[in-house]
């Protein structure tokens, strides 16, 4: 029964081959110190073994050094303006200033532009809204802020440029201008692109096709604010009904913009309840009808 | 006309190209198509822009029918076979290396006419089985993993003269095995949060992995080979019956449409599920239905992209090829019949390309030792890593290279090595890809 396995088993395994076998081609070579048959040494070889375990001791410390090396290292900052078609899939980081933010609730996902002076870049998250609010709170980017991100850079011919952000942790807000209060009437072309606080009574409504024109009145002055349907499909429906009568007092975050060469303001993340606040005229004005 | 010349003109030099490119054991076609597509847009107006997507398709459908030539002879498997090669080297020892590099092109191209038959199906029920499979991914790909791993549960005789030895036996394999899936995972996990590679070269950040979990130890292992390649007969036809045909269709059809929609599922590991869904053996049937999984997974996957409607507007991108060409391509479904039109020209040069480059490289076998070929071709490897990712390249090259070196000195299978990108894919799509970043300190 012993020769019996003995068989199977060298069948099984490498043939167990004495020394007056050749190792290299197992044919017999006698007392010889280099097979006659296929000049292979027996005296000077490496067994197999060894490479196993540097395969195994090799993968393993390999691993290891890589990870204390990336923990270490800094993640490169790219400028938008000089990333080209080679960077795509690239982990990289970027500095810049918050232009806009849009969140979708129900795709649980966000979507932030960046100007980092060179270009616009787009940050995203799918599906990872939820935790990036939990994760940061307050912090949470708004727009004026000024953030760092690391992401995946995904070129992409249907969306451009963007960057994938897989963690929270991976977007620090570097400095929050302090919001101000600015007056209606003392807004110049000086502060084009400003982000402040802004109210004043709605006095006069000029709807277009793809949203509505707000005279709004304080008593400094002036200011026309342009509110888009899009930004109304994500208020609740009595804020929409609210804000384009006549004599509502609106306080909204929002953005010194140009268009046409003429001053006017931007809604600024309207979806955020601490962004928007519409108080109702005390009695019932008329106000005309919005395509 | 001038247009349909043109790409026409593409589709060839796409074949030509792929077809030499194949022929270079342990160089991948994604590696060679990522450099092409930066070269592209350095020089541009060389390729229009009408025939980027066709020259590439064209390549890589080259690739899928030509590379079966050194998986066969030299034994030089990539990810997508490196399960299936077996039955090719069992063939080349008997002298019948001819006929499996033969029977290997019939299945590509049966692949491609199936293909070209079912497309137009495929454009219609595809966005709806992925709108259905979608939100499922991650289960589906952890399912692939659990199973990938016990169709290995034990191997070994069970023989040894102790319990310890024969627990050895049975047991040695399958903990090689888990050993390299859990250390390819690890790796995943770390390249894909964060890599050593230079921004610069983001576009191939992957490519150091590949080569050193897949080229590398292939090389070595057959560098460290005593076996000859014997006299390979050069036959008139190939030993295949309609059963064989038929079964191999269903087996590889199944084995690439899994590989071609699942991500980071090979054509092998496709051929190690459907193997046994459809639970038929034997070296032919292994052979040709490989040939089909190969295109289906090549081709079939970069076709998806194709398929643009109102469920699935940006397509459903699958595949290395659709990755490279992201950036410069937008793929509308009117552009499909042409790229069926190049795929099934492609594909039948390149069966026709076949022929002479088996008969061509048994006579170059015959003259010239394997092992010159592995010896100029290491070197190549290196260079090209060294060249496009720079000394951290090599060295995630050389760490993958220690993991993908286990299976081949312990004897299991080579695809534990696609952990690499199965384990964070899976992971990142359950939503632990955040708690994964923080457990590992990389976020």
């Amino acid at each position: 029964m012993d020769r019996i396995a003995d068989v199977i088993m060298s069948m099984a395994n490498t043939p167990n081959i004495d020394e007056t076998h050749c190792p290299g081609c197992g044919r017999f070579v006698g007392p010889y110190d280099t097979c006659p048959h296929c000049q292979s040494s027996l005296r000077h070889r490496i067994s197999l073994k060894v490479f196993r375990w540097i395969a195994v001791g090799g993968s393993i410390i390999g691993l290891i050094i890589l990870w204390i090396g990336l923990r270490i290292q800094e993640v490169p900052l790219l400028h938008a303006g000089q990333i080209d078609l080679q960077h795509n899939m690239a982990t990289a980081r970027f500095e810049g200033k918050v232009i806009s933010v849009s969140t979708d609730d129900k795709k649980n996902s966000f979507r932030i532009t960046l100007d980092d002076g060179t270009g616009l870049i787009m940050l995203m998250g799918h599906g990872k809204l939820s935790v990036f609010r939990k994760v940061l709170g307050d912090t949470f980017p708004r727009p004026g802020d000024t953030i760092s991100a690391v992401g995946n850079i995904s070129y992409s011919e249907n969306y451009g440029l963007t960057a994938f952000i897989a963690s929270p942790r991976r977007l620090t807000m570097l400095s929050r201008d302090e919001v101000i209060r600015k007056e209606l009437g003392r807004i110049t072309r000086e502060d084009i692109g400003l982000i402040g606080r802004f109210d004043g009574t709605v006095v006069e409504v000029t709807p277009f096709a793809k949203g509505m024109t707000l005279r709004l009145q304080d008593p400094s002055g002036q200011q026309q604010l342009t509110v888009f349907h899009s930004e109304l499909k994500r208020l609740e429906d009595t804020r929409i009904d609210q804000i384009s009568k006549i004599g509502t007092t609106v306080r909204f975050l929002g953005r010194v913009d140009v268009y046409r060469n003429e001053i006017q303001l931007r809604l600024v993340e309207p979806a955020d309840p601490g962004n928007l606040d519409v108080q109702p005229p005390a009695e019932p004005v008329s106000a005309p009808p919005v395509s | 006309m001038t247009e349909y010349l043109t790409i026409l003109t593409f589709c060839l030099a796409g074949t030509l190209s792929g077809a030499i490119i194949s022929l270079i054991p342990s160089l991948h076609i994604y590696n060679t198509a990522g450099i092409a597509l930066i070269l592209w847009t350095h020089i541009e107006g060389v390729i229009p822009y009408t025939a980027v997507a066709p020259f590439f398709l064209s390549l890589v459908v080259a690739y899928a029918f030509l590379n079966t030539i050194p998986m066969t002879l030299i034994g030089a498997p990539d990810e997508s076979a490196s399960v299936t090669i077996l039955p090719g080297i069992k063939y080349l020892t008997l002298g019948r290396g001819f006929e499996a590099t033969l029977a290997g092109g019939i299945g590509s191209l049966i692949g491609i006419l199936f293909l070209s038959v079912a497309m137009p199906l495929i454009y219609v029920a595809m966005p709806f089985i992925h709108k259905i499979l979608a939100p499922h991914m991650h289960a589906i790909l952890m399912a692939v993993i659990v199973y990938m791993l016990m169709s290995e549960w034990p191997k070994g005789e069970g023989l040894g003269r102790t319990t310890w030895e024969r627990f050895r036996q049975a047991w040695r394999n399958v903990f090689a095995g888990l050993v390299t899936f859990g250390l390819a995972g690890i790796l995943g996990l770390i390249v894909t949060s964060r890599t050593l590679v230079s921004p610069d070269a983001g576009f191939q950040n992957i490519m150091p992995v590949f080569i050193g979990l897949f080229a590398i130890p292939g090389a070595i292992e057959k560098l460290l080979s005593r076996e000859t390649i014997p006299p390979q007969h050069i036959s008139s036809s190939v030993e295949l019956t309609r059963g064989d045909i038929g079964w191999s269709t269903l087996q590889g059809v199944i084995a690439g449409g899994m590989a071609a929609y699942l991500p980071a599922v090979t054509a092998g590991i496709g051929g190690i599920l459907a193997g046994h869904a459809v639970a038929r053996r034997g070296d032919r049937l292994f052979i040709v239905s490989g040939g089909i999984a190969k295109v289906l997974y090549y081709v079939g996957a970069f076709l998806l992209l194709y398929c643009v409607t109102p469920l699935t507007p940006m397509g459903i991108g699958r595949g290395g090829l659709s990755i490279i060409l992201k950036p410069v391509l937008q793929p509308l479904p009117r552009e499909l019949p042409m790229m069926i039109g190049a795929i099934l020209l492609s594909g039948c040069i390149s069966f026709l390309l076949l022929i002479p480059s088996t008969r061509l490289t048994i006579r170059l076998l015959s003259r010239v030792h394997y092992h010159v070929l592995y010896w100029a071709t290491l070197p190549l490897l290196v260079v090209l890593v060294v060249f496009i990712t720079g000394w951290a390249g090599l060295a995630l090259m050389l760490i993958a290279s220690c993991i993908g070196m286990i299976p081949v000195f312990f004897h299991s299978r080579r695809s534990n090595c696609m952990a690499v990108l199965l384990v964070p894919i899976a992971l990142n799509m359950a939503g632990y890809g955040d708690t994964i970043l923080r457990l590992l300190g990389l976020d």
